[in-house]
């Protein structure tokens, strides 16, 4: 791969996983996952076998652990979309933490100020929601086009941005005046007034007894397919993978990367937006709080790098880490091991597919089948 | 001057213990930010300082407990992070992992290792706390490390509080600003550093073993930032809690970046950016209007870094190769 050395986009180009085909990486990946997961159980002095079992079990026990799986990758599968979409273009949004909060303040925001009957309010809302990521998202990337600022680091930033944001508008102040958007005499911690409007639950308690799961799940499949159609049923996304591929022929080709780079930022922060609106609309207390996300945005980046950056392998992966949340607290309650579990893992994930070095050198040994593409880059080494 | 002091800046900012608690803030972001220095001078980006930190605040809690003192403690602190360095260094250089992925996996594996053995380690007690000198230590708190009081030098009205009555690790953290840029910029290793940073390719022609280079220089990173951890966990806050770094390691980041890839540079972004952090602590407890914003006031180091990178206040250029995987092989 011969690019001019200090050429902004050599980074991301780099990382070829994103178009290898196959599941070997991603399927490996989390094998030794779980494997070296589990010596760090072992050495910790718990039994991995009843760490797992019980995380398992936890995850998809019954089918109302199963709905709240879902309920749990909800968020995971929006994030997940928003850092997935953006590397396309060949950036990397690690940003989807501050777009999400930026969806849920915009989405709470006319959720306690408009009273109109859902049908009016949850569209508006996943509007508010989709505007407030967006921009967020935009801003990262216009910095990008225009200035050259890495994404890397902006986004970065503007995820602690958000997140003091919405402290700021929550908290209440030293003196005790309430923050600017939280509903006043609120016992423990502070909340906007309730919404307006909630998604509604989707499955019949006849099927699930307390079900939660919500329509939230509904946007977040129609953001998949709707991420499916831009990039592969229009010019925008033609573009966008031109760009992601090589900006310098894309640009010969006389592609507006800039631009291009801006929209998918733009269309990124989007889907972690919808995240902040579902997470409001979807579950109790339907209200924006300042812990609503135990790091969806953070996690976004393993689903979508284990989703290989498409829009059914992002879905696929964000169940698999909603398993990993949901069931590591019941695994914490009854096997008394810490739900921590699950970011060791997920750290590991990430780490085994950033360095696939590790799976193609096992592919070579002869212990795993390496898709097509990957052996003739093998081969060619 | 009423208008300031109505709004509880002015005597914010009379108050000599603010700026005491800005060399204290910027104490482990300059530690994590000149590490990383060296780091990215020879090419390997480094992000995961935030994860090496909070490795190194948990085993120094660790060892300092089992070992029944604070210097070991500060020792294993920088070993953890040195072997954090170690595995994010040998997949960046040696398995030429995407550095920002495998940065990322460090912030997140230490987040979850650390919070994973504290739970396993001390249950639900929580961790140790800290032992208060007077009292006799008892076996399992924490032996904290004193602030010094420099004798003679404290009582200067104003400057003493503030530079002579620190913890050590801020004098020692001084020393290595200083030695750190003497090394890059005054050194033959040092040109080599940059040397692999800049054009590793030339730098292999002229003999220097680039890989090796490279990994070695992510190492202080690690160490330096475990040292930060061992500073915040042993000087400041004497025990271990979960995720206690809370993003400092981000905020070096963004002070290397501000400082251009430079030591000096990054030791003045951190003092920029400890100012703010003590601005706001000390905003809270000020009374006057401003004390309702101060939540905002936290928000500028990160809107400053933005702005800073977009070029509006000069701008901040990487080094050439810097977070592109060297590999010897290829004619590339």
């Amino acid at each position: 791969m011969s690019l001019a050395p200090g050429s902004d986009d050599a980074l991301e180009r780099r990382f070829t996983y994103a178009r290898a085909s196959g599941l070997a990486i991603p399927v490996m990946s989390v094998l030794l996952a779980v494997l070296v997961g589990g010596v760090v159980i072992l050495v910790a002095g718990d039994n991995p076998l009843t760490a797992y079992w019980e995380l398992l079990k936890g995850a998809f026990g019954g089918s109302y652990n199963i709905s709240e799986t879902l309920v749990s990758s909800i968020p995971l599968m929006l994030t997940g979309l928003a850092v997935a979409f953006a590397f396309r273009s060949g950036l990397f949004n690690i940003g989807a933490e501050g777009q999400l909060f930026m969806g849920a303040i915009f989405s709470a925001f006319v959720g306690f100020k408009l009273n109109l009957p859902g049908i009016f309010l949850i569209p508006i809302a996943l509007a508010a929601g989709a505007l407030g990521g967006a921009v967020w998202g935009g801003i990262a990337g216009l910095l990008k086009a225009w200035r050259g600022a890495h994404e890397v680091i902006t986004t970065m930033m503007l995820n602690y941005t958000a997140i003091l944001i919405s402290q700021y508008l929550l908290e209440a102040s030293p003196t005790g005046t309430p923050g600017p958007m939280a509903q006043a005499n609120v016992l423990g911690s502070p909340q906007t007034p309730p919404m307006n409007a909630t998604l509604p639950v989707i499955l019949p308690s006849s099927l699930v007894q307390n079900g939660r799961l919500h329509a939230g799940l509904l946007v977040a499949l129609a953001a998949a397919v709707f991420f499916w159609f831009v990039l592969w049923r229009t010019s925008l996304g033609y573009k966008i993978r031109a760009v992601g591929l090589n900006p310098k022929a894309a640009a010969y080709g006389g592609i507006n990367v800039g631009w291009t780079i801006a929209l998918s930022m733009f269309i990124a922060g989007a889907f972690a937006g919808l995240g902040g609106m579902v997470s409001v609309y979807g579950v109790s207390p339907y209200a924006l709080t300042n812990s609503f996300s135990p790091g969806y945005g953070f996690d976004a980046i393993a689903v979508a790098l284990l989703g290989k950056t498409t829009a059914a392998g992002s879905i696929a992966a964000a169940i698999l880490f909603g398993a990993l949340v949901h069931g590591s607290t019941l695994m914490q309650a009854d096997a008394g091991i810490s739900s921590h579990l699950v970011e060791i893992l997920q750290g590991l994930i990430i780490f085994f597919i950033g360095a696939d070095a590790i799976v193609r050198a096992l592919g070579r040994r002869g212990l795993v089948r390496l898709p097509a593409v990957l052996q003739r880059e093998e081969a060619a080494a | 001057m009423s208008a300031f002091s109505d709004s509880g800046l002015w005597t914010t900012l009379a108050n000599a213990s603010l700026y005491q608690s800005t060399l204290r803030e910027a104490t482990p972001l300059s530690l994590a930010a000149v590490g990383a220095v060296i780091s990215e001078r020879s090419g390997v980006v480094n992000i995961a300082m935030e994860g090496m930190m909070l490795t190194g605040a948990f085993f120094a809690v660790f060892a300092d407990v089992h070992l029944h003192n604070a210097a070991l403690g500060l020792v294993a602190a920088m070993a953890a992070g040195g072997i954090m360095a170690g595995i994010h260094g040998y997949s960046a250089v040696w398995l030429r992992a995407n550095q920002i992925v495998s940065g990322m996996a460090i912030n997140l594996l230490a987040l979850g290792l650390t919070s994973y053995l504290a739970f396993s380690v001390y249950g639900t007690n929580g961790p140790p706390v800290p032992c208060v000198p007077p009292v006799p230590c008892s076996g399992n708190q924490v032996r904290t490390i004193p602030d010094w009081s420099i004798p003679g030098l404290n009582g200067i009205p104003g400057i003493g509080k503030v530079f002579f009555q620190q913890n050590p690790i801020f004098y020692l953290m001084l020393v290595l600003v200083i030695l750190i840029q003497i090394f890059l910029f005054r050194t033959t290793l040092g040109l080599r550093v940059r040397a692999a940073g800049e054009h590793p390719r030339a730098a292999d022609t002229a003999g220097i073993h680039v890989l090796r280079l490279r990994f070695l220089s992510v190492l202080p990173s690690g160490i330096l930032s475990g040292l930060a951890g061992g500073y915040l966990a042993l000087a400041i806050s004497g025990t271990f809690s979960d995720n206690m770094t809370s993003g400092r390691g981000f905020i070096a980041l963004a002070a290397m970046i501000f400082g251009k890839w430079n030591p000096f540079g990054a030791f003045g972004a951190c003092l920029l950016f400890g100012f703010g952090q003590a601005l706001y602590d000390n905003l809270q407890n000020t009374t006057g209007p401003l004390q309702d914003y101060s939540t905002l006031v936290a928000t500028l180091p990160y809107v400053l870094t933005i702005v800073a990178l977009a070029g509006f206040i000069g701008k901040a250029v990487p080094p050439a190769a810097d977070g592109i995987p060297y590999d010897p092989a290829s004619n590339a």
